[in-house]
C-alpha cells in the first residue's frame, strides 16, 4: 500500500502565534494534492509537521493507517523537497542523490557496517552495484543522468531542482511533499518543469503534496486543492470547484476575485433585494443561498460579467443592466480585461478581445444568478 | 529542533556539567580571589567548608572589609601601577588599530606594491606572541644585545636602555598585537559591497570623500573590536613587562605577581587581579554591547575583495608603512635565529663560529621541556575542542535561559588576563584536600579554560554556515543524528576545528603566565625554560629556545595555510 496520509485535528502554535489550527485533510493514494496558501499561512509548517521536523500540540499524523506523529524524521517513508532544495554542497549528484539509500543502510547494518558508513559516502554511492543502479535510474527518471559527477554549484536551478528530486525519490517515499519546488525558477522553466512533475507523478502513481502560493500553478497541476488561510484549512476542493465556488470571503479574496461589492440584502414582496454600494440593485426571486437579509459581500467572476453596446442591450430574463464607462482594458492574448466604472465603484469583466476605446459607454450585463453572496462586509484581505 | 533526541532535549544535564566546570575553574577562583582580598588572609573559604569548619568560614566572613582594599588604593605604588597600566594598553590599541588597520588596507587594496607579499605574510606576527617578541627585541637591542655589542666598540653608544621601558613595551605589544586588528578589519573589507562605495562615486563621491563617508563608517564596528580586544590583550600581557621593564617602572598585572611571588602578600596580589579582571570585564562587556551579534573574533585569514583605489601615493604609502612594520619582528625572528646558530659572538656583525650545538641541546640533547610543551598542547587541544564543539552545538539547538550566562563564562577566559586567573586558581587550590597546586593536572586545566574559546567561536562560526534545512535534508532522507553529523556537519566543522586548533596550539606553546605561576618543578615545558635561560644571562640557548618556538608554530601554520589553498 501507498501513501494515504491524514492528518486529524492537528494543531501547532508557536509561542501565542496558531500556525497550523486545527486541520483535517485526507490525501488519497496516488493524489496530487495542493496546499495553496499566502506566505506565513502554515503550509510550510503542515509540511514539516508531516516530515517530522515539528511535532504537533495536538492531533494526529496517520499515514496508511499507522499514528507517525511522534516518529522522528528519519523513521518517516515521507520524502521532502525543500524551497531551495538543499543540496549537500560538498558531495557530488551522484552522492547526492545515493544519500538516503546510504542513510537507510546505516539504520540497518551492523555495526562494522555502520562504521564504514561513517568514513565516507562517495566510494560506495560510485561503486556499490546497487546503489549505483538504483542512483541512475533516479538519474535517468529525472533526466539528469549526465550530470552525476558534478559538484551543486556547478548546477543551475533547474537542474538542482531535478536532483533535489532524484535525491527525494531514491528511497522510495510513500508520500513526497514538495515545498514551493519551482519558486526559485523562471517562468518558462517552471511551466516545463511542472507537467514533467505530473507525468512522473502520474506513472509512478506518487501521493503528492505540493505547496505553493500560485494559484495558477495549483489549479494546473492538482487533483485537489487545499487552500490555507491564517493556519486554517479553508476549503478543499477540486480546481474548477474552487475556482467557481470559493467557500468562504476570504478564499475568493486569495484567489483575486476582483468583483467584490458590497451591499444589504433585504425581502421585499416576494423578491430578495440586493442594494449594492457600487449603485447596482440585484433581484432575486428565492433566498440565495448561503446568506442572511443584511450586509452581505456579492463576488462575480470578470468571466461572467457580460458587456453590450449601449443601444444593443440584450434582455435575458433577470438579467441586470446598468450603464458603465470603460476606464482601461488591459490586453491578455485571447482575452481583453476591461476596468469599468460604475456609478460608484469600479468593477471588471474579462470578454474575448476586442476594440473598446477608453472612455467608451458600455451596458453591463449582470446576472443575479451568477454572483456569490458571503454573508457579512469584505471578509478576509488576500491580495 | 526534533533532530536532537528527546533525551537530550531539554539539556539538562550538559547545562549542569557547564555550570559545574565553570564554578570548580572560574567562580571558584574568583570567589577565593574576593575573599583574600576582603579579608587580608590567604585563606581558602571552599576548603574550610569542605573540611566541616564552618565555625571558621563564618568568623571569616565576619572579617570582611573595605580596609584591605583602600589600603591599595592609598599606596603610591599601586595608583602608578594602575593608571600606566590604563594609559599603557590605550595607547598600544590606539597604535596596533592604527598600524592593523593601515597594513589590512595595504593587503587588500589592489595596486598597493607587495600586497599578496603582506597579505600572506599578515598572521605571522600571531606566531611571535609579546612574549617572544620581547626577548627578541632584549636579545638585538638589549643591554648585551648584539647592536651593543657591535656598536659601543666602534665608539658608537647604542641608547640600549631605551627599551628597558614603557616605550620598548609597547614596541612589542604593538608589532604583536596588530594582527588581531588587520585580520578582522581585512575581514569586514571582504565583506564590504564594493557597489556600496561605486554608488558613491556615481553621486559625485572622490576617492577620499566616499572613503571616509562610506568605507570607513562601515568598518567602524570592525575597528572599534580591535581597538578593544588590542586594549584587553595588552592589558593582560605579562611577558613583556616581565621581560622589558625596569623595577622603577610599574605596571598592575607586574606588581601582581611580584606580590605572590616575591612577598606572599596575597591580599595585595588578590586585589590587583581583581582590578585587572575588572577592567578586562567591563571592556569586554561593553565590547559586546557594542557589538551585539556581530563575530569580531574571528580569526580565520579570509580572502580579501580588491577595493578600487586611485590615489596612487596613498597605495605607494601604505606599501610602505606595511614594509615597515612587517619588518621589525622579521627583523627580531631573523637575529634570534642568529644568534641560536653562534657559538660564540664577538664585536662583530656575524657570530665568530656557527654551530648546531644550541639548537641540538634544546632539542635532542634535553627534550624535556619539548616534550612537556608537546604533552600540554596535545591535551590542550583535545579537551579545548571537545568542550568548544559540545557548548557550540548546545547553544545553537537549545536555546534555554541560562544559556547567556553559561556562553558568557565559557567565552570571557580568552581575554582574562593568566596572572589574574593562575593567582586564582592557587589561591582556590593550594591546600587540602583539594590541593591541586602546582600540579601538571591544575595547568593544563587552565589552560583548556582560556583556549575552549577558540574552539566555541570557531565553531558557532561554522554551524551559522550550515543552513539548518541541509540538516533537515539528511534527516528527511533518512540519516540518523550521528550520520547527519558525520556527512553533514563535520566536513563543514573539521576545517574550522583545525584552525581553532591552530591558534590553541599556538596559544599554549606561547604561554607564560599562567605557565609561570602553575607548572610544577617537574613539568617545564619550553616558555619557561627560555625565561630561565634568559635570566641567568644564557642569551645563547634562550635564542634556541626562542627559534625553536617560532619554528614549532610557524612550520605547522605554513603547512596550514598551503593546506587552505
Ligand atoms: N519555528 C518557528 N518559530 C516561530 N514561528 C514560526 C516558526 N515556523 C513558522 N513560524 C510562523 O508560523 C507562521 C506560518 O509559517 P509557515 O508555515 O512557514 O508559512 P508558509 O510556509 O505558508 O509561508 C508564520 O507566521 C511564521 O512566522
Ligand atoms: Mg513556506
Amino acid at each position: 500500500m501507498r501513501g494515504k496520509l491524514e492528518f486529524r485535528s492537528v494543531t501547532k502554535s508557536f509561542g501565542t502565534h496558531r500556525a497550523v489550527d486545527d486541520v483535517t485533510l485526507t490525501i488519497e493514494e496516488g493524489e496530487l494534492f495542493a496546499l495553496l496558501g499566502p506566505s506565513g499561512s502554515g503550509k510550510t509548517t503542515l509540511l514539516r509537521l508531516a516530515t517530522g521536523f515539528e511535532t504537533p500540540d495536538s492531533g494526529e499524523i496517520v499515514l496508511d493507517g499507522e499514528d507517525i506523529s511522534r516518529n522522528p524524521p528519519w523513521q518517516r517513508p515521507v520524502g521532502l523537497m525543500f524551497q531551495q532544495y538543499a543540496l549537500f554542497p560538498h558531495l557530488d549528484v551522484q552522492t547526492n542523490v545515493a544519500y538516503g539509500l546510504l542513510a537507510q543502510r546505516f539504520q540497518v547494518g551492523s555495526p562494522v557496517q555502520r562504521l564504514a558508513l561513517l568514513g565516507g559516502l562517495r566510494r560506495r554511492a560510485w561503486h556499490d552495484p546497487e546503489v549505483s543502479q538504483a542512483v541512475r535510474r533516479a538519474l535517468e527518471l529525472t533526466e539528469i543522468a549526465p550530470l552525476a559527477s558534478r559538484r551543486p554549484a556547478q548546477l543551475s536551478g533547474g537542474q538542482q531542482q531535478r536532483v533535489a528530486l532524484a535525491r527525494a525519490l531514491i528511497t522510495g517515499p510513500k508520500v513526497l511533499l514538495l515545498d514551493e519546488p519551482l519558486s526559485a525558477l523562471d517562468a518558462g522553466l517552471r511551466e516545463r518543469l511542472r507537467s514533467e512533475l505530473k507525468v512522473l507523478q502520474r506513472r509512478l502513481k506518487l501521493t503528492v503534496i505540493y505547496v505553493t502560493h500560485d494559484q495558477e500553478e495549483a489549479f494546473a497541476l492538482a487533483d485537489r486543492v487545499g487552500v490555507m488561510l491564517n493556519g486554517r484549512l479553508e476549503q478543499v476542493a477540486p480546481p474548477q470547484k474552487l475556482y467557481r465556488r470559493p467557500a468562504t470571503a476570504a478564499v475568493s479574496a486569495f484567489l483575486r476575485l476582483p468583483n467584490r461589492f458590497p451591499g444589504i440584502l433585504a425581502a421585499a414582496d416576494g423578491h430578495w433585494q440586493l442594494t449594492m454600494d457600487a449603485g447596482v440593485t440585484l433581484l432575486w426571486r428565492g433566498q440565495p443561498a448561503g446568506v442572511a437579509p443584511g450586509r452581505v459581500l456579492a463576488v462575480i467572476h470578470p468571466e461572467d460579467i457580460a458587456v453590450y453596446a449601449p443601444t444593443a442591450a440584450g434582455s435575458k430574463p433577470g438579467e441586470t443592466y446598468c450603464p458603465a464607462q470603460v476606464v482601461t482594458q488591459e490586453f491578455r492574448g485571447p482575452l481583453t480585461l476591461l476596468t469599468l466604472a460604475l456609478p460608484c465603484g469600479l468593477c471588471y469583466a474579462l470578454l474575448p478581445s476586442q476594440e473598446l476605446p477608453v472612455g467608451h459607454e458600455v451596458t453591463l450585463g449582470l446576472d443575479p444568478g451568477r454572483f456569490i453572496l458571503y454573508p457579512g462586509e469584505e471578509g478576509g484581505n488576500h491580495t | 529542533m526534533a533532530i536532537i533526541p528527546k533525551s537530550l532535549q531539554r539539556g539538562t544535564g550538559l547545562r549542569t556539567v557547564f555550570a559545574l566546570y565553570l564554578f570548580l575553574t572560574l567562580l571558584l577562583p574568583l570567589l577565593t580571589l574576593v575573599v583574600v582580598a576582603f579579608t587580608d588572609e590567604p585563606a581558602n573559604p571552599v576548603n574550610l567548608l569542605l573540611q566541616g569548619r564552618a565555625g571558621e568560614f563564618c568568623s571569616l566572613l565576619q572579617r570582611f572589609s573595605w580596609e584591605p582594599v583602600r589600603e591599595v588604593f592609598a599606596t603610591t605604588r599601586y595608583q602608578q601601577a594602575l593608571t600606566a597600566s590604563l594609559i599603557l594598553s590605550a595607547a598600544v590599541a590606539a597604535g596596533a588599530t592604527l598600524v592593523g588597520t593601515l597594513v589590512a588596507f595595504a593587503a587588500s587594496l589592489s595596486g598597493v606594491p607587495g600586497r599578496h607579499l603582506f597579505a600572506s605574510l599578515l598572521p605571522i606576527p600571531l606566531a611571535i606572541p609579546p612574549f617572544l617578541g620581547a626577548i627578541g627585541l632584549k636579545l638585538l637591542a638589549g643591554r648585551s644585545g648584539m647592536l651593543n655589542h657591535l656598536l659601543s666598540p666602534l665608539g658608537l653608544p647604542w641608547p640600549s636602555e631605551l627599551i628597558y621601558s614603557y616605550g620598548g613595551v609597547a614596541l612589542v605589544q604593538v608589532a604583536s598585537l596588530f594582527p588581531f586588528v588587520a585580520l578582522n578589519v581585512r575581514a569586514a573589507l571582504s565583506e564590504l559591497d564594493p557597489s556600496l562605495e561605486e554608488a558613491g562615486r556615481t553621486l559625485g563621491g572622490a576617492p577620499a570623500w566616499t572613503f571616509a563617508t562610506i568605507t570607513l563608517p562601515l568598518l567602524a564596528p570592525a575597528l572599534g573590536a580591535g581597538f578593544l580586544l588590542t586594549f584587553m590583550l595588552a592589558f593582560g600581557d605579562f611577558g613583556t613587562p616581565l621581560i622589558l621593564l625596569p623595577p622603577s617602572q610599574k605596571l598592575l598585572i607586574l606588581e601582581a605577581y611580584k606580590d605572590l611571588t616575591g612577598g606572599l602578600f596575597w591580599a595585595e596580589a588578590a586585589i590587583q587581579s581583581l582590578i585587572i579582571i575588572f577592567f578586562v570585564g567591563a571592556v569586554l562587556l561593553l565590547e559586546r554591547r557594542l557589538l551585539a551579534g556581530r563575530e569580531y573574533y574571528s580569526l580565520s585569514v579570509r580572502r580579501a575583495t580588491v577595493l578600487p583605489s586611485e590615489i596612487s601615493w596613498f597605495r605607494r604609502g601604505l606599501g610602505f608603512t606595511a614594509a615597515v612594520v612587517f619588518a621589525l619582528p622579521l627583523l627580531l625572528i631573523a637575529s634570534m635565529f642568529l644568534l641560536a646558530l653562534a657559538a660564540s659572538w664577538g664585536a662583530r656583525p656575524f657570530p665568530d663560529a656557527l654551530t648546531t650545538a644550541n639548537l641540538l641541546r634544546v632539542t635532542v640533547a634535553a627534550p624535556g621541556p619539548l616534550l612537556v610543551t608537546a604533552v600540554a598542547a596535545v591535551l590542550t587541544i583535545g579537551c579545548s575542542l571537545l568542550l568548544g564543539t559540545l557548548a557550540a552545538h548546545f547553544f545553537k539547538r537549545l536555546p534555554g535561559r541560562g544559556n547567556t550566562l553559561l556562553e558568557f563564562g565559557l567565552s570571557f577566559p580568552l581575554v582574562l588576563p593568566g596572572i589574574a586567573l593562575g593567582i586564582g586558581l592557587i589561591a582556590a587550590y593550594n591546600a587540602p584536600p583539594l590541593a591541586l597546586h602546582p600540579s601538571a593536572f591544575l595547568l593544563i586545566l587552565s589552560y583548556v579554560l582560556t583556549r575552549t574559546p577558540y574552539a566555541l567561536v570557531a565553531v558557532r562560526a561554522a554551524l551559522e554556515q550550515i543552513p539548518g534545512t541541509l540538516e533537515e535534508a539528511s534527516a528527511a532522507l533518512g540519516g540518523r543524528p550521528i550520520f547527519t553529523w558525520r556527512h553533514v556537519l563535520a566536513p563543514v566543522l573539521l576545517p574550522a576545528l583545525a584552525s581553532a586548533a591552530l591558534f590553541i596550539y599556538f596559544s599554549v606553546t606561547h604561554d607564560i603566565s599562567l605557565t609561570l605561576l602553575l607548572s610544577p618543578p617537574h613539568f617545564v615545558p619550553v616558555s619557561i625554560s627560555l625565561y630561565h635561560e634568559l635570566d641567568s644571562g644564557r642569551n645563547f640557548l634562550a635564542a634556541a629556545y626562542g627559534t625553536l618556538l617560532f619554528i614549532a608554530t610557524a612550520v605547522p601554520y605554513l603547512i596550514y595555510s598551503a593546506k587552505q589553498r
